[in-house]
């Protein structure tokens, strides 16, 4: 599917747009250098010639925002017509490995970080230009990029930056919540006050059939949370090793075995619908990343909910509270003409050096902490609801983004013991050797869980 | 005879033209994937390197993926092919007897292989979702209002043993269609004499579809058993839809060519994946050549 930017129905959107930014404080000396580089409005971009841009995008609720950037940006230089184009994620990269070495793709194309390493070694991202952004200053001061997540496993080049960190959080149904009872003084933080509630929460039909799960989750993030709270990491020192066969990640298998078998308070077709399900109602506290704050917006407006901070196993957050991840945001095509590189780079420039862009769009709107200190504590951050829950924890988040071959695994793992919870350590051996097998296929991958700011605080082996 | 320029020119460029296009589109593909597999290989790697017959060792001995997804191809071929062949007969032969509505009975068969797979697919959710679905709930209320034990919610596509015969029902259910109409065009086509003259020697209804009918559509059931046997070991659709691209659970669904996909455009190894099609290559010509060899002796 294409959504193609409409010009002519936007210009009224467009005028207004850039009347907004030219005369909001973003647009100001100040409010365009959160890369390290002042963006300045040039007289014309690629001498004033028409050029035309593709901007592919996966995500439709990203889309509103970047079309809003590209009518922004074509305000400005006229002759520039810029299409967010909307292709779905299964298509997504196969287009995109196909087309963007042929010189065929976008100029510019969003990013994810679980594709990064792929993406590294074939070389298409083009390095971020010194000219649009500093790298010490995106060292100094933007998220991600001193912990080395940002950098590519092998040349240590840069390309892209995040949107922001996201972490997970108890999203609750505040509706459901209100009518089993509960009020705010039993918001869980605990394993067990969570079991507790989603008990309470619980709704069953005549046949015993649950209409309304108490708890739902994704089972790999709950695994990856889990096994981060109780001090231990998911791979050994040298990140060439999956840890799978120790009493931490036991215990976040045999949580998941105890909600599904012992308390029955979720059951298979609630949790495969993970946070579609909490959506459309069928399980009544989900535990999610904050992205979903952005989701829920844009498909369940008329939901009534609450977002605290996670559960741990005795309520404290150290040694950790749980995974971070940075979404990360577009890169620019390193097979496009030089000229459609120039004005991407600078399309790119004129968004990520705009601290309202990066603060309200790339952030706050997709539920994720500012990605830069100097807008960590500004007051949109403590008025939004999700990240301001987020704010105190940040520090106790642990930065690493799983090869997908390993979510896959332990998504597989997860479904077992939800299926036959028996012989937890078979099943255990099992995955911790097919992850190895599936991690010695590369010697790239990029495992920074080690970069953690509390690293003394974990079980060291 | 004297043969014009013309015709001879027809007579070099016809099979000129078809073996090039065989050359590129079938010979090259394949001679690419087999080169590709002796690799790691990835269209967007820097370091592709040649691996000898690695890949070929770690799909036969290493990789259990590989073995879940030939059993899950073979059990879906061998449910879809036998199921299917012996249900397209019985109906083929059903429709053939039909003196009114033929052309409707044919139309109502066909319809699903021209449904795309995807709307197909948000049906079939409709009837098997487990909590939900028309089927438990349906059997539920009819087991009910019979006084029988309650039907139990039967998670079929939630669980492992009844996941692939849920899948094996969709495909016969999308596919059979095609199969009903080369049959019935087969047994239309055999001379009504036939039928006569058995029926005036006192030959039952059953006795003329076993020693004519099934005798004189052969060649139609065999095009359908091997062309059924091909298309089923290179499944993908039905499995990709209805798990969304999951092939679970626990990988109970999951055919060699969604493997072959997974492998290649989620894991980027293209190296990898084109050992396994090689392996599925080979598979596929050994079965069809033991069914043709059948067949000759059948023949003899």
């Amino acid at each position: 599917m294409k959504i193609h930017l409409n010009r002519g129905a936007g210009m009224l959107a467009s005028v207004l747009t850039a009347f907004m930014l030219l005369s909001s404080p973003a647009f100001s000396d100040e409010g365009m250098q959160a890369t390290g580089v002042k963006y300045v409005k040039k007289d014309q971009v690629n001498n004033g010639e028409p050029i035309k841009l593709e901007y592919w995008e996966w995500s439709g609720q990203r889309a509103e925002y970047q079309r809003k950037w590209a009518e922004a940006y074509m305000a400005q230089y006229p002759n520039v017509e810029i299409d967010v184009v909307l292709q779905p994620w299964p298509s997504y990269w196969p287009a995109l490995i196909t087309n963007v070495p042929a010189g065929k793709g976008p100029a510019l194309y969003h990013m994810h970080a679980s594709k990064m390493s792929e993406f590294c070694d074939g070389n298409l991202m083009a390095p971020i230009p010194s000219s649009v952004a500093d790298p010490q200053h995106l060292n100094e001061h933007w998220i991600g990029f001193s912990e080395g997540a940002m950098a590519c496993p092998k040349s240590g080049s840069i390309h892209t930056v995040p949107m922001g960190a996201m972490m997970p959080l108890l999203f609750i149904n505040k509706n459901m919540w209100d009518t089993a009872g509960l009020s705010d003084s039993d918001i869980p933080s605990t394993w067990t006050e969570l079991r507790a509630v989603a008990t309470k929460l619980t709704q069953r039909d005549s046949r015993g059939r649950i209409t309304v799960a108490g708890l739902s989750f994704d089972g790999q993030e709950w695994i990856q949370n889990a096994v981060y709270q109780q001090g231990r990491y998911l791979f050994d020192a040298t990140g060439t090793k999956a840890q799978v066969q120790n009493p931490e990640y036991k215990a976040a298998l045999q949580f998941i075995s105890d909600v599904v078998h012992e308390d029955k308070i979720l059951d298979q077709e609630v949790a495969e619908e993970r946070h579609e399900g909490f959506a459309a109602k069928k399980s009544a506290m989900y535990i999610g990343f904050s992205w979903l704050a952005g989701y829920l917006s844009a498909n369940a407006a008329d939901m009534n909910w609450i977002a605290s901070a996670l559960p741990t196993p005795d309520g404290s957050n150290e040694p950790a509270y749980g995974n971070i991840r940075f979404a990360v945001e577009a890169v620019v095509n390193p097979f496009a003409s030089e000229a459609e590189q120039a004005v991407a780079w600078d399309f790119w420039h004129f968004n990520y050096a705009n601290d309202l862009t990066v603060l309200e769009d790339m952030a706050l709107f997709n539920g994720f902490l500012p990605p830069v200190d100097t807008l960590v504590d500004a007051p949109q951050v403590g008025e939004n609801a999700v990240v301001s829950v987020l704010a105190p924890v940040g520090q106790y988040g642990v930065i690493n983004d799983l090869p997908n071959v390993i979510r896959e695994e332990q998504l597989e793992l997860v479904t077992a013991v939800i299926l036959d919870p028996s012989d937890l350590d078979g099943k255990l051996a099992a995955s911790e050797k097919k992850q190895n097998v599936l991690l010695s296929k590369r010697d790239d991958w990029n495992i920074i869980e080690r970069n953690y700011g509390h690293n003394d605080k974990m079980i060291q082996d | 005879m004297k043969i014009s320029t013309r015709n001879r020119l027809f007579v070099i460029g016809a099979p000129l033209v078809a073996g090039l296009f065989f050359l590129i589109w079938f010979i090259l593909p394949i001679g690419w994937t087999m080169g590709i597999s002796f690799f790691e290989y990835s269209p967007i790697a820097s370091d592709n390197h040649a691996v000898g017959f690695q890949n070929y060792i770690e799909a036969l001995f290493e990789d259990d993926t590989f073995w879940k997804a030939t059993v899950n191809s073979l059990y879906f071929a061998f449910g879809n092919v036998v199921l299917g062949t012996v249900l397209a007969l019985v109906i083929a032969n059903a429709i053939a007897s039909l003196q009114v509505f033929q052309n409707l009975a044919k139309f109502v068969y066909f319809m699903p292989t021209l449904f795309t797979i995807v709307a197909a697919a948000v049906v079939w959710d409709e009837i098997f979702h487990p909590r939900y679905g028309i089927l438990n709930n349906g059997l539920f209320f009819l087991t009910q209002a019979l006084g029988l034990p309650a039907f139990p919610e039967i998670g079929w596509t939630t669980t492992t043993f009844w996941s692939m015969p849920t899948i094996i029902l969709f495909g016969l259910w999308k596919y059979l269609g095609i199969r009903i109409i080369i049959l019935l065009a087969a047994i239309e086509a055999i001379p009504k004499m036939y039928y006569e003259a058995a029926t005036v020697d006192g030959v039952t209804q059953r006795q003329q579809f076993r020693y004519i009918t099934i005798p004189l559509i052969k060649p139609a059931l065999w095009f359908v058993i091997i062309t059924g046997l091909i298309n089923s070991l290179q499944v993908f659709e039905p499995m990709y839809v209805i798990t969304e691209g999951v092939g679970g659970p626990l990988r109970s669904t999951m055919s060699l060519v969604m493997l072959i996909n997974k492998s290649g455009f989620e894991y980027q190894r293209f190296g990898y994946a084109a050992s396994v099609s090689m392996l599925l290559f080979a598979m596929i010509m050994v079965l069809t050549i033991v069914l043709f060899w059948i067949r000759s002796r059948e023949k003899d």
